[in-house]
């Protein structure tokens, strides 16, 4: 009699599944911004997610509407995100430019050293995140190297555009400041040595035996989910989903110069850090390309109008698609702005995705997924 | 194996990747967005550059007796340089070097000049309005 | 990105327009994850009427979609993150922002519980 009613309660127990709850942020060391996540873990497996993202709004879409005019805007969403600088002022110049009605006359030079700017952007956010996310996996030594390469690309940055992080080089009409013809000479000796160190990075992340395992198989995207999901940048590319906006949109030279994107079909981790590493190799072509294929000359035009139209802009951030929509009135400053980052598209699959996974192995799964909070809270 | 003891030894003598600041003086590039200098000769105090600062760094304040001074505030400042290249009488540029680190000597309290520079500037209006009326009735 | 005329001072997007009962049915007749791409949600208020907006991309013809209705202040938005699966984030986000009641809120996902309530509304505006 004692031991059915014991045996009762443990089938009770089994039923209700007791969960331990563990949250994770919006302050831990895998975690460079504020995000929280709540785990329920049955034992050491991780079963269901809660996340909250309310830490970093900065009111910007407001601010853009109410404080600073249509020409100071770009200098003003360069602080959206310090990482993604550049990848934000290039769109919202262009989203202006288009609501103004004189996209089609900027020159190509400028055109050209925003390309520039948008891939030295590019190949420092995909060295910081291969990098951290070789520290999150415990593996400090390759997380020194990537981040001494990276060193490299901030100072070429710095040489180029007058400071290592926020370029501020794009503006309503064009570009601040010309590439003059012995800084070219430098930025192409200076990208053959970041060639090589993209080369050890590749070396590392597809020999080396430690990060290997830690990563293959790890949070696997599968083709219809990424589609179903809308995920985009290099998360999708890694799940074999065509998209990249830098040949959808049409604001820079990039179908001129023969992009070629980078897909791989695995959709695991180190897929998505193989994808980030190979579109360094497809940064540094289109830079060379890009000097090669334009003279220094004229670089911005005159801006005397309002923006007083309804226009969009989509443009390939190091993160993925970073959407830009302005409705100018005719005033000085628009009417409404909207901005969404990439990572607002790509948080709504972490949950699917973090389902089932150890909970040691979360780190690393977040970190390849390359999240940015401060765009996503703008 | 003997590749990395060879690899371990070797970084004994070399070079270390990190600036050894103190002891090396750090040369920023030539180009640096750095300080922004005024030159009081060539400004007309024409506002433009307080105009199309971004941050509003930059503020012009219009004394009751007329005189003007042109204030910066380095801490505010996001080095843009747009100021400088608005400038249409070339009063402003831009050096290399690192604008100087604020302690007590040249803290000002910012928000009390915006103020300030506000007042004034309300008062300079209603003076120019009464003289244009002067003028007029004379 | 495809160039389309300016008509009624629209640069380079399509619109479609619908009301707040059929937007349900008209983004279940345009969605499909295949052909079209789901890039986010949006909201508008002019100060006497707000606007829901759904943003999509056709990929054949890499045309910008916007579907949008019009509502009144307080009336309940029907959500779409059944037919459209990673909409619910970006839902809660403007619905912390514009102080719009859309089904299956969660509150303060984006803002802070001290911030401002509702800091992008113009018209109707809520306590604080």
């Amino acid at each position: 009699m004692a031991s059915e009613s014991k045996n009762k309660t443990r089938e009770i127990q089994i039923k209700e599944k007791v969960y331990t709850t563990i949250p994770f942020g919006s302050q831990h060391v895998a975690l460079p911004e504020p995000i929280k996540f709540i785990f329920d873990t049955e034992n050491e497996i991780v079963k269901e997610i809660k996340f909250d993202i309310a830490y970093v709004h900065r009111g910007i879409e407001k601010a853009l509407t109410t404080m600073f005019d249509f020409r100071k805007a770009p200098y003003v969403v360069g602080r959206v995100c310090g990482i993604c600088s550049a990848a934000h002022t290039i769109p919202c110049a262009v989203v202006m430019e288009r609501a103004i009605g004189i996209d089609r006359e900027i020159p190509d030079r400028a055109k050209a050293i925003r390309m520039i700017a948008l891939e030295i952007n590019r190949l420092q956010s995909h060295f910081l995140i291969n990098g951290h996310l070789a520290e999150v996996c415990g593996y400090e030594n390759v997380f020194m190297h990537i981040w001494r390469d990276r060193e490299m690309i901030m100072d070429l940055a710095d040489m180029l555009f007058g400071n290592r992080v926020q370029y501020d080089v794009v503006c309503v009409g064009g570009v601040n400041r010309d590439i003059p013809k012995d800084k070219e000479r430098v930025l192409l000796d200076k990208l053959n040595e970041i060639e090589k160190s993209v080369e050890f990075m590749e070396k590392i992340f597809t020999k080396d035996r430690t990060l290997v395992s830690r990563l293959k198989g790890l949070g696997v995207v599968s083709k219809e989910m990424a589609l179903e999901y809308g995920i985009v940048g290099p998360m999708a590319r890694a799940s074999g989903v065509k998209t990249d906006c830098r040949v959808e949109d049409d604001w820079g030279l990039y179908k001129d110069l023969g992009f070629e994107m980078v897909t791989m079909e695995e959709g695991d981790s180190l897929a998505r850090c193989l994808v980030r590493v190979r579109e360094c190799y497809e940064s540094i072509r289109i830079i060379r390309e890009a000097i090669k294929s334009t003279e220094e000359g004229e670089i911005s035009i005159k801006v005397t109008a309002n923006p007083k139209y309804e226009a969009v802009c989509r443009n390939e951030a190091p993160r993925g698609e970073l959407f830009y929509y302005v409705k100018g009135t005719g005033g000085i400053m628009p009417d409404r702005v909207r901005i969404r980052t990439p990572t607002l598209a790509n948080i709504p699959i972490l949950p699917e995705v973090m389902k089932d996974v150890s909970y040691n192995d979360i780190p690393p799964l977040l970190m390849s997924f390359d999240p940015c909070i401060a765009c996503t809270g703008r | 194996m003997l590749k990395m003891f060879l690899t371990s030894v070797l970084n004994l003598f070399r070079k270390p990747a990190t600036h050894l600041y103190p002891f090396e003086p750090y040369e920023p590039f030539e180009d640096y967005r750095g300080r922004i200098v005024w030159n009081e000769e060539k400004c007309t105090f024409c506002m433009r550059c307080e105009m199309v600062c971004p941050p509003g760094a930059i503020k012009i304040m219009i004394m009751e007796d007329d005189t003007k001074r042109w204030l910066w505030n380095p801490a505010q400042c996001i080095y843009c340089g747009e100021c400088v290249r608005n400038c249409p009488f070339g009063a402003l540029t831009q050096e290399n070097q690192y604008s100087p680190p604020l302690d007590k000597s040249n803290k000002r309290d910012w928000s009390e000049i915006e103020r300030e520079a506000e007042r004034l500037k309300l008062l300079w209006r209603e003076r120019l309005r009464k003289k244009s009326q002067a003028k007029k009735s004379s | 990105m495809k160039e389309l005329p300016p008509e009624k001072g629209i640069r380079n997007f399509s619109v479609i327009e619908t009301t707040l009962e059929k937007i349900r049915e008209k983004i279940r007749e345009i969605y499909d994850p295949k052909k079209v791409h789901y890039i986010g949600v949006d909201a508008y208020d002019d100060g006497n009427k707000m606007e829901i907006r759904y943003w999509f991309l056709k990929k054949e013809s890499n045309v910008v979609l916007l579907v949008k209705a019009p509502f009144d202040y307080g009336e309940k938005v029907p959500s779409i993150s059944d037919i459209v699966k990673p909409a619910f984030v970006q839902e809660w986000e403007i619905a912390d922002l514009f102080g719009i009641n859309i089904e299956g809120r969660v509150e303060n996902f984006f803002l802070t519980p001290e911030s401002p309530r509702a800091p992008l509304r113009r018209g109707d505006k809520l306590g604080k």
